[in-house]
């Protein structure tokens, strides 16, 4: 929140950083407060707080023109139901209803394990088990690899003070003989 | 204040108000095209003023559970889409609102709107609400990204991500057709007629409930909030309409703020709205309503020929 309403304050704090770094720094420090000017040669620019505010300026706007011209009568009843009046929250839409467009576009992403019920069901289950082909394919064998790789050489952490006093000693021989 | 800006934020209001004016005219016509095109006998341009106008004339009837949320999205609906107005230039391109928000912030922007539509269309729980909302989501989550790299590919052309100064620039230079620009100008149109929920992805004209996008979200809305939320549909049209002139067309708009050049922008301003509001009609009647699932591959389609063009402006240069 705070750092999309006032990006160019983060931006100069953060800039300290980069400059620490030895990288080129920022040049933000001409704009106005208000306002974030990413590349001052190029006409871009974005002043979250007054597009907020003007926004909502808008708004407020609407809301009262729209009750001086008009009028504000507004009578409740019950919502229309399309003839099916037993709709309770057990049959509520779920975040499910909103994923799964997404996973019928991706499927050849996703591996999926799902048990669907039938109409004939006693206790109709439903269930959905989603897993990324990715990460199963990719980053858990490359994971796996790092893991054998790091048993390994954990046998080098003995535990004990000599053998670690014997590594240094061994290192500093290597580059002594590299020195030389 | 001197003469300069007094007139820069003239135009920026008159931006505004003939945006709010002209939108439901602009849909009016759409329609009437549309009608024309399908042999059918059109309805009046002055159409959607009508039905607006009823509207707001009506009582509003609430569901009973409805919250807050609900009564109050049609307003925060209507104000982004007058707010974005704001932002695009239509008649003139020196707006002082212009260095506030960019080409990003816009698309930002009408996202925001497209969460208020989707939530309030979930708030009174009927199974149309959620079913639009989903589809509606679905839609924009596909959409969005093909508008941004189309922004991208424009402001590649002329570094700067602010509408106005792309439209102005691409203006200013002597015959400029770019191949990447038309690989876009597709990328665009397939986006604009998606978001804008008209043929090949939505039907505005039905309330078929396996087909609808967005009309299933407006179900349960009622005079004034209906009204305010059928405005901001046509305004939402205007301003894509316009986002298109900026980016493909921007020919005949006012560069000086002088009130002659304003006056001689408005005319070119109206005949290309008449004509891509034909074009629209034409692209509508030659189509055929896609099935839900296959608008992901149309807006798919669309993202491609976007990521085309930037591959022509980064490789080829042209």
């Amino acid at each position: 929140m705070l750092l999309g309403l006032l990006p160019a304050q983060i931006v100069t704090a953060l800039d300290t950083v980069v400059r620490q770094l030895g990288l080129q720094g920022l040049p933000t420090a001409t704009a106005p407060w208000w306002l974030l000017l990413p590349l001052p040669d190029r006409q871009a620019s974005y002043a979250p707080l007054v597009f907020l505010v003007t926004v909502a300026a808008v708004v407020v706007l609407t809301v009262l023109a729209v009750r001086a011209v008009w009028h504000r009568r507004v009578r409740r009843s019950a919502a229309w139901d399309c003839g099916f009046v037993r709709l309770d929250a057990r049959m509520q839409d779920t975040a499910e209803g909103f994923g799964q467009p997404i996973r019928h576009i991706f499927q050849p992403f996703f591996a999926m394990q799902r048990e669907l019920p039938t109409p004939f069901d006693r206790a109709p289950h439903y269930s959905v088990r989603i897993a990324d082909r990715l990460w199963l394919g990719l980053y858990q064998p490359l994971g796996g690899l790092v893991r054998a790789l790091a048993d390994r050489i954990a046998w080098l952490q003995q535990g004990r003070i000599s053998a670690y006093l014997l590594y240094g000693f061994v290192t500093l021989l290597v580059l002594l003989a590299l020195m030389l | 204040m001197n003469a300069v800006t007094a007139l820069e934020w003239f135009t920026q209001v008159l931006e505004v108000i003939t945006a709010l004016a002209a939108a439901p005219l602009l849909f009016g016509w759409v329609n009437q095209c549309r009608a024309w095109l399908q042999n059918r006998s059109a309805p009046s341009l002055l159409q959607p003023y009508r039905s607006i106008r009823k509207l707001f004339h009506k009582d509003a009837v609430l569901a009973t559970n409805a919250s807050p949320l609900f009564r109050i999205a049609p307003y925060v609906i209507f104000g982004t889409m007058a707010a974005a107005a704001a932002v695009i230039p239509s008649v003139g391109t020196h707006l002082p609102f212009t260095p506030v928000a960019d080409g990003i912030a816009l698309v930002g922007l009408l996202a925001t709107a497209r969460v208020f539509q989707a939530l309030a269309a979930m708030d009174v729980g009927t199974a149309f609400g959620t079913l639009g909302a989903r589809r509606e989501m679905m839609i924009g989550f596909l959409a969005e990204p093909a508008l941004l790299m189309v922004i991208f590919v424009a402001s590649l052309l002329s570094a700067s991500t602010a509408l106005p100064a792309i439209a102005e620039q691409l203006a200013s230079q002597a015959v400029g057709i770019y191949p990447s620009l038309a690989f876009t100008a597709v990328a665009f149109t397939m986006v604009l007629l998606a978001e804008n929920a008209r043929i090949p992805v939505d039907n505005p004209a039905t309330h078929l409930e396996l087909t609808m996008i967005h009309e299933a979200m407006l179900l349960e809305y009622s005079a004034r909030h209906l009204a305010l939320l059928e405005w901001a549909a046509t305004l939402k049209l205007f301003n894509y309409t316009c986002i298109g002139f900026a980016l493909f067309a921007p020919w005949g708009t006012a560069h000086s703020e002088t009130p002659q050049a304003l006056l001689a922008a408005l005319p070119i301003f109206g005949l290309k709205l008449l004509v891509a509001g034909g074009g629209i009609a034409l692209v509508e009647t030659l189509s055929a309503k896609l099935r839900v699932f296959r608008a992901p591959e149309f807006l798919a389609t669309a993202f491609l020929f976007a990521v085309l063009g930037l591959l022509v402006r980064l490789l080829l240069g042209a």
